[in-house]
C-alpha cells in the first residue's frame, strides 16, 4: 500500500458568477522517500489541490469529491481536530512566500519552539535545543543567533530555510513544497533545492513539489503530473515525460523553456492562446484551442487520463498519444 | 555615430539613517541604437536603480547618462520632458501598470495625448497600427485590463511603451511574472517589434536563459558593479568572472541541454 493515496479529488469555488472546479478529479500515489512533482500554471489548479489535502482551503472553497488516504485514514473526511493533529507533524508544508509565512513580530525561537511544545509537548530547554539543531542542519550557523533573529533580519533564501528547519523538526512522513523557490534568486533557488533534496535522502521524507517550472525537475523529482486548467493532463517518471512527452500540452510547455546553450532560431517555440479562465473552460478537451493535433473529438469528448501501452508508468489524457509515442524523436 | 546611450562612472547611495547603501558603484555600459542589451544580476545588485537612473526616475549621485551625446543627469524637469518621447518602459507586472480605470485603447493612446502629437483621427490610426502590431484586435480596444489574459496586458504594456516609437525602450523583467506557456510568445513579440521599430532595449532579466534568446551583448552586474560584459555567446560559453560562473550553474538543468 501507498503511504500517500488520493483518489479524484474535486475542489470548488462558488462564485458569483459561478461555480468554479479548481481541481477536477485529481489522482496520485506517492511512496515513501519519493518526490512528485505537480506542475501546472496558474489556475492549473496545483496549489488549491495542497491545500485542501491539508484541510487549508480558504472560503469559499470546498472539496466536493474524493479520497485522501493516509496512515489508513481519509484526510477529507477527518474531524478539524484530529487533522490538525497531523498537520505539523506527519504531513508538513513549505510555501513559495516565506514572508508571509512567518510572524514578523516573534523570534524564529518561538516560531519553531511553538509547534515543538503543541504536537509534542516539549519543554521549553528541549523545544529550544530541537530548534537549535534543526536550524544547524539547514545551514543557518550558529544557530543560537538564528534562534534570536527576527524574520525581516534574514534574506529570503535564510527565511526559506527556516521554513524548511521548522516544517521538518517532527519528521513528517510528507512534506509539501508548494513553489518553495520562485520567490529567490536563482543561485539560492539551486542551494535551496540541493538542501532539500539532502534532507529528504537523510530522512527518507516524501515530497510533493508544486511548481510551473518543469526545468527545475530533472534530478530532483522521481515522478511528474502536468496539471492543465483543473485536470491532469499526463504522468510519469521524469526523465521519460521530458524525453518523450505524451501531451502536447506537455510538449509545448517544454519546448517554449529558453535554453542557454544550442542553437537559437527565432521565433522561439511557443504554445498559442493562453491558459483559460477558470469560467470559460472549452468544452471537451480544455487544451484543444490551443493544440495543433486537435482534431473533432477533442471539441466534444474529455479525453479520460489513461495508461500508456508501451511505456511504463506513463499514463496521458490526450486521443492522440499513439501518435505522440510513434514519433521518431530527433 | 556615436552610441545611443553612454553610461560612465554611475553612482547612487540609498540612505537608511547612518544606513549607507552603495546600490551603483561606478557603472558604465554603452548601448548602441537598435541594440538589445541584457543587463543580469540578482535582488540587490543595482539593476534596477540603473533602470530607474536612466530613466530620470532617480538622481544619480555621480556620474554620467548621456542620450545621443546629451547629458541627462542633472537634467532640470521642464528639460526632461521631451525625453518622455525617446524613452519608454515596460514594467515587470503589467496588472499593476495599467490604469485599471482605462480601455485598451485609452491606455494606448494616452501617451499621443500627453506628448500632443496631432490630431485625434491621426492619434486612433496609430493606436489601432499598434494594437495590430501587438498581436491584439480591434475588438479588443474596448475592454479594460481585468478582462484581458497577463499575457494579453503585457502586449498592452508593449503597445503603450512603443507607440510614440521611442530610441530606447526599458524593459524590466518583462516576462516573469507571466505564465511559462506565454513567456516565449511575448519574446518574440519582443524581437519582432525591436526589428521592425529600430529601437534600442535595455533588457533586465534575472533568468540567462532569456536573456541570450533576445539580447546578442549581456552585463552582468553584482554589488552595483559590472562583474563582466560581452556577446552573450561569449560571456556564456567562457564566464570570466566567478560571479558568473556561478550564475550560470545555477541554472536548472533542463535549460543546458
Amino acid at each position: 500500500m501507498s503511504l500517500f493515496a488520493v483518489h479524484d479529488l474535486a475542489v470548488e469555488f462558488p462564485t458569483a458568477a459561478g461555480v468554479v472546479r479548481a481541481v477536477d478529479g485529481l489522482s496520485f500515489t506517492l511512496e515513501a522517500g519519493e518526490t512528485l512533482a505537480l506542475v501546472g500554471e496558474s489556475g492549473s489548479g496545483k496549489s488549491q489541490s495542497v491545500l485542501a489535502l491539508l484541510g487549508l482551503l480558504a472560503a469559499p472553497g470546498r472539496v466536493v469529491a474524493g479520497r485522501a488516504f493516509f496512515e489508513e485514514k481519509n484526510l477529507l473526511r477527518l474531524p478539524e481536530r484530529e487533522l490538525a493533529a497531523l498537520r505539523g507533524r506527519r504531513l508538513a508544508v513549505v510555501f513559495q512566500d516565506p514572508l508571509a509565512a512567518l510572524h514578523p513580530l516573534l523570534t524564529l525561537e518561538r516560531q519553531l519552539t511553538e509547534h515543538l511544545c503543541w504536537h509534542r509537548r516539549d519543554t521549553r530547554a528541549a523545544a529550544r535545543a530541537a530548534a537549535a539543531a534543526a536550524l544547524a542542519e539547514v545551514g543557518l550557523e550558529p544557530p543560537e543567533r538564528f534562534l534570536a533573529a527576527y524574520p525581516h533580519e534574514l534574506s529570503g533564501g535564510q527565511r526559506q530555510r527556516a521554513l524548511i528547519a521548522m516544517a521538518l523538526l517532527l519528521e513528517p512522513a510528507v512534506l509539501f513544497a508548494d513553489e518553495p523557490t520562485t520567490a529567490l534568486d536563482v543561485r539560492v533557488q539551486a542551494q535551496v533545492l540541493t538542501l532539500l533534496k539532502e534532507l529528504q535522502r537523510r530522512r527518507g521524507t516524501a515530497l510533493v513539489f508544486v511548481t510551473h517550472d518543469l526545468g527545475l525537475l530533472p534530478g530532483f523529482a522521481d515522478r511528474v503530473q502536468v496539471l492543465y486548467a483543473g485536470r491532469t493532463v499526463e504522468e510519469g517518471p521524469v526523465e521519460a515525460v521530458l524525453a518523450r512527452p505524451l501531451h502536447p500540452y506537455t510538449r509545448g510547455l517544454f519546448a517554449s523553456l529558453p535554453r542557454l546553450d544550442g542553437p537559437l532560431a527565432f521565433p522561439l517555440p511557443s504554445i498559442p492562446g493562453a491558459p483559460p479562465p477558470p469560467l470559460a473552460r472549452p468544452s471537451g478537451c480544455a487544451f484543444h484551442p490551443r493544440c495543433a493535433l486537435a482534431r473533432a473529438e477533442c471539441r466534444t469528448r474529455v479525453p479520460e487520463l489513461e495508461e500508456v501501452r508501451g511505456a511504463p508508468r506513463r499514463r496521458s489524457a490526450c486521443f492522440a498519444w499513439p501518435e505522440l509515442l510513434a514519433e521518431v524523436t530527433h | 555615430m556615436s552610441p545611443l546611450l553612454v553610461v560612465d562612472g554611475l553612482v547612487k547611495e540609498h540612505r537608511r539613517g547612518r544606513h549607507v547603501v552603495r546600490a551603483l558603484d561606478g557603472v558604465a555600459l554603452t548601448l548602441e541604437r537598435g541594440e538589445a542589451l541584457g543587463l543580469v544580476g540578482e535582488s540587490g545588485s543595482g539593476k534596477t536603480t540603473l533602470a530607474r537612473c536612466v530613466l530620470g526616475l532617480t538622481r544619480p549621485d555621480a556620474g554620467s547618462i548621456r542620450l545621443d551625446g546629451a547629458e541627462l543627469v542633472g537634467l532640470a524637469a521642464r528639460a526632461r520632458r521631451p525625453l518622455g518621447r525617446r524613452l519608454a518602459l515596460v514594467a515587470q507586472d503589467p496588472s499593476a501598470a495599467l490604469d485599471p480605470r482605462l480601455t485598451v485603447r485609452a491606455l494606448i493612446e494616452e501617451p499621443l495625448i500627453v506628448h500632443r502629437t496631432g490630431p485625434r483621427a491621426a492619434r486612433a490610426v496609430r493606436v489601432f497600427e499598434e494594437l495590430e502590431a501587438v498581436g491584439l484586435s480591434a475588438g479588443q480596444a474596448n475592454l479594460y485590463p481585468h478582462e484581458l489574459s497577463g499575457g494579453q496586458r503585457q502586449r498592452v504594456s508593449i503597445a503603450r511603451a512603443l507607440v510614440l516609437r521611442p530610441e530606447l525602450v526599458v524593459l524590466d523583467e518583462p516576462v516573469s511574472a507571466l505564465d511559462v506557456s506565454i513567456r516565449s510568445q511575448i519574446l518574440n513579440l519582443l524581437d519582432e517589434r525591436r526589428r521592425a521599430t529600430g529601437c534600442a532595449y535595455l533588457f533586465i532579466a534575472h533568468d540567462l536563459a532569456v536573456v541570450r534568446a533576445l539580447c546578442a551583448r549581456l552585463v552582468v552586474l553584482c554589488a552595483g558593479r559590472v562583474e563582466e560584459s560581452g556577446p552573450c555567446a561569449e560571456v556564456l560559453a567562457a564566464p570570466q568572472s566567478a560571479y558568473t560562473r556561478e550564475l550560470l550553474a545555477a541554472v536548472p538543468g533542463a535549460a543546458k541541454r
